[in-house]
């Protein structure tokens, strides 16, 4: 077990940098759940790793690349604590800080310009430390060492908290000592920063948006760019966020949808979990398509404008110009989607594309689980004849949502067992239309007798069923509760 | 750097909380996952400690610290996910105490010291820089493998120190 243990230590080192191969988390997960020995490992390195890091820090000032030069030599390590003396191993940092200095500006002046999208692939980094009063025991001059924006090829630091609560108090008491504010710094003309991992920048951000990576989230922000291995999550109906790459390819996700990944290796590759995106995508390099992946199935674009809908089981591609290939994953069938058409990859739908009706259509229903807002998995689409069992669904409180095309249409008319509701979907908050309507943006829930039920959604190209009407759709389930 | 993070995240600026979150994170989580040994968990248990120490970071008494007192905020946080008590900890909006810091300064010196030059460059690097493997492998003509095989040896041989010396806070777990 031992080489189990040597190989699992090593991955978790990696975990801990956040290298770790995604694929080999079931193994070592397994491996933690029986192992105290690495759980005890992986703690121990935390822990240092922490104190390293407070440890570090107080000790190193750290400056971004500023207008200074890498190589200078008028800045100081500067030892903060006075209770301490400086170590041996500060002035070999100091060195290992000028090598890092040129090799990263070595690497930033040999880098292609399209790779140095966006100054501010992240928050930008803080102010150089200012110069504080010079330590008991001045230090030898040694120049800043160098912190890149984002390590190229790891995936992203884990980032933290997906839906932040109220802002945090303002601190009564003075703020700690602060150095002098830095001023505001005019546009730099030193080599940009090592920004080769962003991606791509958020154009437009609006409503509750997170962008995540590992383990965590944090609120997004317009003109905050995005690096390999990031997403982000839009929530609520109103929520948008506007994704935009180097070449102009612009990805538009809309209300509840998550993208739990955007690379570029082969390819822009963007992984939309669930919900909506719109892109229009600018000639892509040949053998190299932008890549939209969902749970089920995979676009494969070259160049055009097309709207993608995901769910669990279900993804619906529009293409509104120009020509995409669609890849069902269940059985590897796939289909060209040409201007004005759209196909539906989803078990019991035909794969065939088919033109983009003029009037609005209702294309199938997904029942919603009203606790959670998400699509109950099975159920998406809801298949004609379904049984629904409520003593296995997740909940009894539920609601069918109608998906139509184009996405957003005038309004919606249900009628459940044939009785009309007054009420008409005028998806005001969102373009969603569901039999139960919603309250502020959350679904109502229905739960449904045990019987067998149909549902009709009669969609209407204006506001309040005004219009001639599209085309409906219906479905027949039978409910049960045992 | 930290602490004037900690100052910004004090006065609410949202970004310098991030950045701090983003600093400390893998660590903060490497400390969950080794108590609750399933990565599913962790995830939400590092969010849960991130969500406190943003409510709780006014009261942070040494900004230079933040590191620790992430720490203990995330040992609090798995301790009442054992207990079955976070929900009802988190509706009573309880405040977590900080634990005591982790690992001693000084001993973590001695120990870092201690280490042969080529894995403790790498270490220091990789903290204090972030520098990504392939980076910490440019800088060193190393391969991005040695540059991980360096970071593994020398967590195990910093720890093996620290252990040694006792009284570092690394033989006493949580309770």
């Amino acid at each position: 077990m031992r080489s189990d243990c040597d190989e699992t230590g090593r991955l978790l080192s990696q975990f801990l940098d956040g290298t770790m191969p995604p694929e080999r988390r079931p193994e070592v997960e397994a491996h933690l759940g029986r192992c105290d020995a690495c759980r005890a490992a992986l703690d121990a390195w935390s822990r240092i790793g922490v104190a390293a890091v407070d440890l570090l820090r107080q000790a190193i000032p750290v400056s971004p690349v500023g207008p200074e030069p890498a190589t200078s030599t008028t800045r100081r390590l500067k030892y903060r604590r006075p209770r301490e003396a400086r170590r041996a191993w500060i002035p070999l940092l100091a060195a290992a800080g000028i090598l890092v200095a040129l090799s990263v500006l070595a690497a930033v002046l040999s880098s292609t310009p399209k790779r140095n999208f966006g100054d501010t692939a992240r928050p930008p980094a803080p102010p150089a430390e200012p110069e504080a009063p010079e330590p008991e025991s001045p230090a030898p001059p040694a120049p800043q060492p160098v912190r890149p924006e984002v390590p190229r090829e790891s995936p992203p630091v884990p980032t933290p908290v997906p839906e932040l609560p109220e802002a945090p108090k303002p601190v009564p008491a003075p703020p700690p000592p602060r150095p002098p504010e830095p001023k505001p710094e005019p546009p730099r003309k030193d080599p940009p920063r090592e920004t080769v991992a962003a991606l791509a920048r958020l154009e437009q951000v609006r409503g509750n948006v997170t962008v995540h990576g590992l383990s965590a989230r944090v609120p997004a922000k317009a003109a905050q760019t995005l690096v390999a291995g990031e997403g982000l999550v839009t929530s609520g109906r109103g929520s948008l966020a506007v994704i935009v790459f180097p070449d102009g390819t612009r990805v538009e996700a809309g209300p509840d949808t998550e993208i739990s990944k955007i690379a570029d290796a082969e390819g822009k590759r963007i992984v939309l979990d669930r919900g909506f995106v719109e892109a229009n995508v600018t000639p892509q390099p040949p053998g190299r398509p932008l890549v939209l992946a969902t749970p089920n199935a995979e676009a494969r674009v070259l160049g055009t404008t097309l709207r993608l809908f995901a769910e669990h089981e279900m993804t619906r591609l529009e293409v509104e110009k120009g020509r995409v290939r669609l890849q069902r994953l269940s059985d590897q069938k796939s289909v060209e989607v040409l201007t004005g058409h759209f196909a539906v990859a989803a078990t019991g739908i035909d794969l065939a594309p088919r033109a983009i009706p003029s009037r609005p259509a209702v294309v199938s229903f997904t029942l919603i689980n009203a606790d959670t807002e998400q699509p109950i998995a099975g159920h998406d689409p809801i298949k004609e004849g379904a049984v629904l069992n409520l003593s296995k669904l997740p909940t009894r409180n539920l609601n069918v949502r109608a998906n139509v095309t184009p996405r957003k249409v005038g309004s919606v008319r249900f009628s459940l067992d044939g009785v009309e509701s007054p009420k008409v979907e005028n998806g005001t908050t969102g373009p969603v239309y569901s039999l139960a309507g919603d309250m502020n943006g959350k679904y109502n829930a229905w739960v449904p007798a045990p019987g067998a039920h149909t549902v009709t959604a009669t969609p209407y190209p204006e506001p309040d069923a005004k219009g001639p009407p599209g085309t409906a759709l219906s479905v027949t389930f039978r409910v049960v509760a045992k | 750097m930290s602490r004037e993070l900690v100052a910004r995240a004090r006065q609410g600026d949202r970004e310098a909380f991030g950045e701090l979150a983003r600093l400390y994170a893998p660590l903060v989580t490497g400390a969950v996952l080794s108590r609750v040994g399933r990565f599913q968990d962790a995830e939400d248990l590092v969010q849960e400690t991130f969500l406190r120490a943003l409510r709780q970071i006014a009261g942070l008494a040494d900004p230079e610290r933040v590191g620790a007192w992430l720490y203990g905020i995330a040992l609090n946080v798995v301790r009442e996910h054992r207990r079955g008590a976070l929900a009802a900890a988190l509706t009573m909006g309880e405040a977590a105490a900080p634990a005591e810091p982790a690992v001693d300064d000084e001993g973590l010196h001695r120990c870092l010291e201690a280490l042969p030059e080529p894995l403790r460059e790498i270490f220091v690097l990789r903290h204090i820089q972030n520098l990504s493997y392939k980076a910490l492998g440019d800088l060193r003509k190393a391969t991005v493998t040695s540059v991980g095989e360096r970071l593994w040896k020398a967590r195990r041989l910093l720890r093996e120190c620290l252990e040694r010396k006792g009284g570092t806070g690394l033989s006493a777990s949580e309770a």
